[in-house]
């Protein structure tokens, strides 16, 4: 017997996605998990502006991983040589496929530079694979302790893959101590549980 | 005070459902665009936010749990209609329209907003102290949904007509939230609840607000008639409740 919830869903006519929406532009999300730690760069997602991206960041990147400040800025930022003169905060990615690092900030009067700053101050001799730099006045600033960000005040544990196992695996104990398990156990479920 | 007499518990186990089901009713329908919504960022948040709702309609249902002993899984999936006190709103049909489950977000969000604020002086603290724990997270729904609302209203003329279209038809259900829960004079009268004035009002005031400069207008009238809140639910509540019971019914005692 199964839902009958989405048997009105209109057939989807012409394109699926709008030009408009194809063209929205990428955005990054750096995270910070305690105060204190380093900003971690967390992911990217697309939307419209920056109001929205702020908010689907806050869904998409803040309830899985819970954190304390969240920063989001356009892409093309990041890795733009050109700018103002201002604070940018910077950014290492010390090896491919590494999350970029947020290591501090350095005024400069363009991306070009702020990228040559964060190399000398930052890295010195050692080893990186890229840099990203933002003027912090591009960059929207989710702080949680005036902000809204994180529902710290409910459990969320259901969310995760270890809360659901948990409640799966005392049920499956459960089982087991009822010996309903033996029919189960002749076939492969044994390794999954 | 955490202890509550129980010349109360009726009536606060009343306020309490019209709470949790809003709750559990409204982010069952929203999880309907899990998958489907217009733009997948969309998608993810909304769902997000639908999960969240049905937390909440948990952590009440285990309020009720600690007054009357019933099992949440009963109170939440085990009743018949008419015992269900949510405002039909929150399983009014989107028909897959946005607009039209954006208008609902968005009247059934802040209301909710209003109404845990005011849960939040109940002088049962741990009404209050969960009211004021949920209240915090409720702010970021309406956060959120401020955000659409901006967008749309200011968008194109198309999306601000949808849009517009959306707030009026979802509005004779609006009114139906303002509905008063059975009883609830009753906690006014007992100094269990503090009477703050006319929800109504307040919610209006607060909407308005939010749609001003948006160029749309909100057309809601306060509540007449009974509805939801003492149990009298149209079709479109009878087939979520149906579609909700479905797996619940085919085993009622089944440990989940």
């Amino acid at each position: 017997m199964l839902s009958k919830a989405r048997t009105n869903i209109p057939e989807a006519t012409g394109d699926l996605t709008t030009p408009e929406v194809d063209s929205f532009p990428i955005w990054e999300v750096f995270t910070q998990k305690n105060i204190g730690d380093v900003h971690l760069h967390a992911g990217s997602l697309s939307a419209p502006d920056a109001s929205l991206a702020q908010h689907f960041a806050r869904e998409h990147y803040g309830q899985d991983q819970e954190c304390t400040n969240m920063w989001v800025g356009l892409r093309e930022t990041f890795i733009a040589d050109e700018g103002n003169q201002e604070s940018y905060e910077v950014f290492v990615q010390w090896k491919a496929g590494d999350r970029h690092q947020h290591v501090g900030s350095v005024d400069a009067c363009c991306g070009c530079e702020a990228k040559a700053k964060c190399k000398e101050q930052f890295v010195g001799d050692k080893s990186f694979y890229t840099i990203w730099t933002a003027p912090i006045s591009r960059l929207t600033k989710i702080d949680g302790d005036k902000d809204m960000i994180w529902r710290e005040t409910t459990d969320q544990g259901y969310r995760l893959p270890r809360g659901y196992s948990r409640v799966v695996r005392q049920k499956w104990d459960a089982l087991r101590a009822e010996q309903a398990v033996d029919t189960y156990q002749e076939e492969d479920l044994k390794e999954t549980f | 005070m955490s202890e509550l007499d129980k010349q109360f518990h009726e009536a606060i186990v009343n306020v309490l459902l019209c709470v949790a089901d809003d709750k559990l009713f409204l982010g069952h329908r929203n999880s309907d665009w899990t998958g489907i919504a217009p733009i997948l960022e969309a998608d993810i948040a909304f769902s997000s936010l639908a999960q969240d709702d049905i937390a909440h309609a948990g952590a009440f249902y285990e309020l009720i749990n600690s007054i009357n002993g019933e099992n949440p899984d009963q109170i939440a999936f085990g009743r018949n209609t008419s015992a269900y006190r949510c405002a039909d709103i929150v399983t009014k049909d989107d028909e897959f329209n946005w607009a039209n489950a954006i208008a609902r977000q968005f009247y059934c969000n802040v209301y909710e907003y209003l109404r845990l604020q005011r849960l939040s002086n109940c002088t049962w603290s741990p009404l209050a102290n969960l009211a004021k724990r949920i209240d915090a997270e409720q702010a970021i729904h309406v956060d959120h949904i401020t955000t659409w609302m901006e967008h749309l209203g200011n968008g194109t003329e198309d999306s601000k007509e949808r849009m517009q279209k959306a707030l009026d038809d979802y509005a004779p259900y609006a009114s139906m939230m303002f509905e008063a829960p059975r009883g609830i004079d009753t906690l006014f009268e007992g100094g269990i609840l503090v009477n703050e004035g006319c929800l109504f009002t307040a919610w209006k005031d607060c909407v308005d607000n939010i749609v001003d400069g948006t160029g749309l207008t909100i057309t809601v009238e306060p509540c007449t008639g009974d509805g939801g809140r003492t149990g009298n639910h149209d079709e479109d509540f009878t087939r979520s409740l149906n579609e909700l019971q479905e797996v619940f019914n085919t085993d009622p005692l089944a440990a989940w």
